[in-house]
């Protein structure tokens, strides 16, 4: 089987010591067409964190609360939060990468004198707040705002689309919220009253100003 | 001191320019029919002192509520336009639509700041000509030199040429992009005529094409180049865009063809014609699937035409199986280009079904579904263990 397979598997949450057995002494041509319910479970096991490490790759957002240090929420249901950072740290060497939720975050830096991996207890929330994040970073948030809502063509609504590719679970990583908006309007808010009244280019400002 | 370093604050005041958000949302607006939305590049990303790399592909920052991708920041450079064409609401027959204009550093600092919070994942830069297509495509290309230059980013930049300019400005947007495209929009001159009398579609579009073509052979992109038509803008059928597609695949050597159906827009010339429904756009999507991916050939799918040249209502696979399949197929004996013929069967699930066959018999329909295969769509077409669906009707029974 593939490494990255067999990565994929060890950071399933409901890993046990007999699926590694088991996968290793199998190919990756026996998962296409399982032999019994325990290579299914590896099959499925694999397709469930590689989707989720997928996912949150594009999802996750990061802030700079400081020069060189970039923060981003992530609470996978598998132990991908290493690789997660790991990810980044490679897309920005020279950064110090923290990925986490409020159980544990993990932070990767790549850079010329060598490599940082370290998984800490604790809350990001209390790292957040003490890095000093949520101040002017949001610039980005709102920008994108912006640009998001003018990427929308009412004549091609297709909420039952958008659901499906952009699951609620991962709203949070996503950040998808109308803050700017009187009476704070939310995302939900906002896909509810576009089903009655989203006819035309002037209602996509409807949730910006 | 890398380019991070560099990233100011995107405005002075302690909340974000109004006008910029407005800037923003206008300048990206004026984009979104353009549909590319690709992020793949063969380029491979080394050293420390950069921002960036470029990724997977499947990637998608976000979903629009149409359900389509948002990976890119998509946007025009300015919304100035001097040429008149019908459908564009930045035209110069268009009315009521305020101009914008990026400058190079703010439209570079813009996308440093989305990138590095991961909103996107690169820079789909268009624009209309402003006063001169060559003065705009200089400060496009400018903005993307700061961005590789002086700001060290090394993500995904695609570069659209804006027709008729120069052959050096498209050999240094080559130098700069992974994909650079220009849009030839409609089938040839005749109807470009129709749609925008004030493009030459030899000289400003096809010409700018070859030359594309020809310093591809002396500074390769690592994500090729594409081009766009709208379906329907004029009167052209689908087999005329068809024809023209695999003229683009086979002489301009494009990555990609990419379809848009016309949509009436306001304040446009052609705001009083219909729009084109988005089925007969999407059946065109279908039929560059079967010739690009599926390697079907241009004759081979002659057939799915009816006798106006015009695509059925139904997906035109179903069509072209009818064509070029003699009877039902047994997935345990079929080639690999009769697997692709029945519908509901793609490439990889054609791969797995060879692959699996080597080791075993495929028994039942339950194991076709499991390798991949859209069974609702492909079992009227397949036989299993002698047994087949009766209700195909040009088998009979």
């Amino acid at each position: 089987m593939r490494e990255s397979s067999i990565n994929y598997l060890k950071r399933h949450r409901d890993l046990r010591q007999a699926d590694i057995l088991l996968a290793q002494g199998i190919s990756e041509d026996d998962l296409l067409l399982p032999e019994n319910e325990k290579v299914r479970r590896i099959r499925r096991m694999i397709r469930e964190v590689g989707t989720e490490y997928h996912y949150l790759k594009s999802f996750i957002r990061f802030e700079e609360p400081r020069r060189g240090i970039l923060v981003g929420y992530a609470s996978p249901k598998h132990r991908i939060k290493q690789m997660l950072a790991d990810h980044f740290a490679h897309r920005f060497p020279g950064n110090l990468i923290v990925v986490g939720d409020e159980r544990s975050f993990c932070l990767s830096l790549l850079s010329e004198r060598g490599r940082l991996r370290v998984e800490v207890k604790g809350s990001i929330k209390v790292l957040r707040r003490e890095l000093g994040c949520g101040g002017r970073e949001d610039e980005g948030s709102v920008l994108w705002e912006s640009y998001y809502f003018s990427q929308y063509e009412p004549r091609r609504r297709n909420l039952g689309m958008f659901k499906r590719r952009m699951p609620e679970r991962y709203r949070r990583e996503v950040k998808l919220k109308l803050k700017s908006t009187p009476g704070n309007v939310t995302l939900d808010d906002f896909l509810k009253n576009k089903e009655e009244e989203c006819s035309g280019d002037k209602d996509i400002s409807y949730g910006l100003l | 001191m890398n380019g991070a370093d560099k990233l100011g604050h995107l405005s002075s005041s302690a909340t974000l320019d109004v006008e910029l958000q407005a800037k923003v949302s206008a300048l990206g607006r004026g984009s979104r029919h353009d549909v590319c939305a690709s992020t793949s590049s063969s380029r491979s990303v080394s050293g420390f002192r950069r921002i960036g790399a470029v990724s997977f592909p499947g990637v998608c920052q976000a979903f629009t509520p149409d359900g389509r991708c948002v990976s890119l920041f998509k946007t025009l450079y300015t919304n100035a336009c001097t040429h008149s064409c019908y459908y564009c609401p930045n035209g110069a027959m268009s009315r009521g639509c305020r101009k914008y204009s990026f400058t190079p550093e703010e439209l570079a600092k813009i996308v440093l700041k989305l990138y590095k919070e991961n909103y996107i994942e690169g820079l789909f830069l268009s624009s209309g000509v402003g006063r001169d297509e060559e003065r705009t495509m200089e400060e496009m290309i400018e903005a993307v030199e700061l961005l590789r230059g002086k700001y060290g980013f090394e993500g995904y930049v695609h570069l659209k040429i804006l027709p008729g300019v120069g052959r050096d400005h498209i050999r240094r947007a080559m130098e700069l992009a992974d994909r650079v495209s220009i849009n030839i929009e409609t089938v040839s001159s005749s109807t470009m005529g129709e749609i925008s009398p004030s493009k030459d579609y030899l000289t400003d579009i096809l010409r700018r094409q070859s030359f594309i073509r020809e310093e591809m052979r002396r500074t390769p992109l690592p994500a090729g180049h594409t081009t766009q038509m709208i379906v329907g803008g004029a009167e052209e059928r689908d087999l005329d865009i068809f024809r023209r597609a695999v003229y683009e695949y086979r002489k301009m050597g494009v990555r990609r063809v990419y379809y848009s159906a016309f949509t009436s827009i306001e304040g446009t010339p052609f705001e009083g014609r219909e729009s084109v429904p988005l089925q007969r756009e999407k059946r065109h999507y279908q039929l560059d699937w079967l010739h690009r991916v599926y390697g079907f050939s241009e004759k081979e799918l002659f057939c799915v035409f009816d006798d106006e040249g015009y695509l059925p209502a139904e997906d035109p696979k179903k069509r072209l199986a009818e064509c070029l399949l003699d009877g039902p197929v047994d997935p345990n004996t079929a080639s690999f280009k009769e697997l692709l013929t029945v519908p509901g069967i793609g490439p990889v699930s054609a791969g797995r079904i060879i692959r699996i066959r080597k080791r075993r018999r495929i028994e039942s329909p339950e194991e076709l579904s499991e390798l991949g295969v859209a069974l609702k769509r492909a079992w009227p077409y397949l036989l299993l263990r002698g047994w087949r669906q009766s209700t195909l009707r040009w088998w009979g029974s």
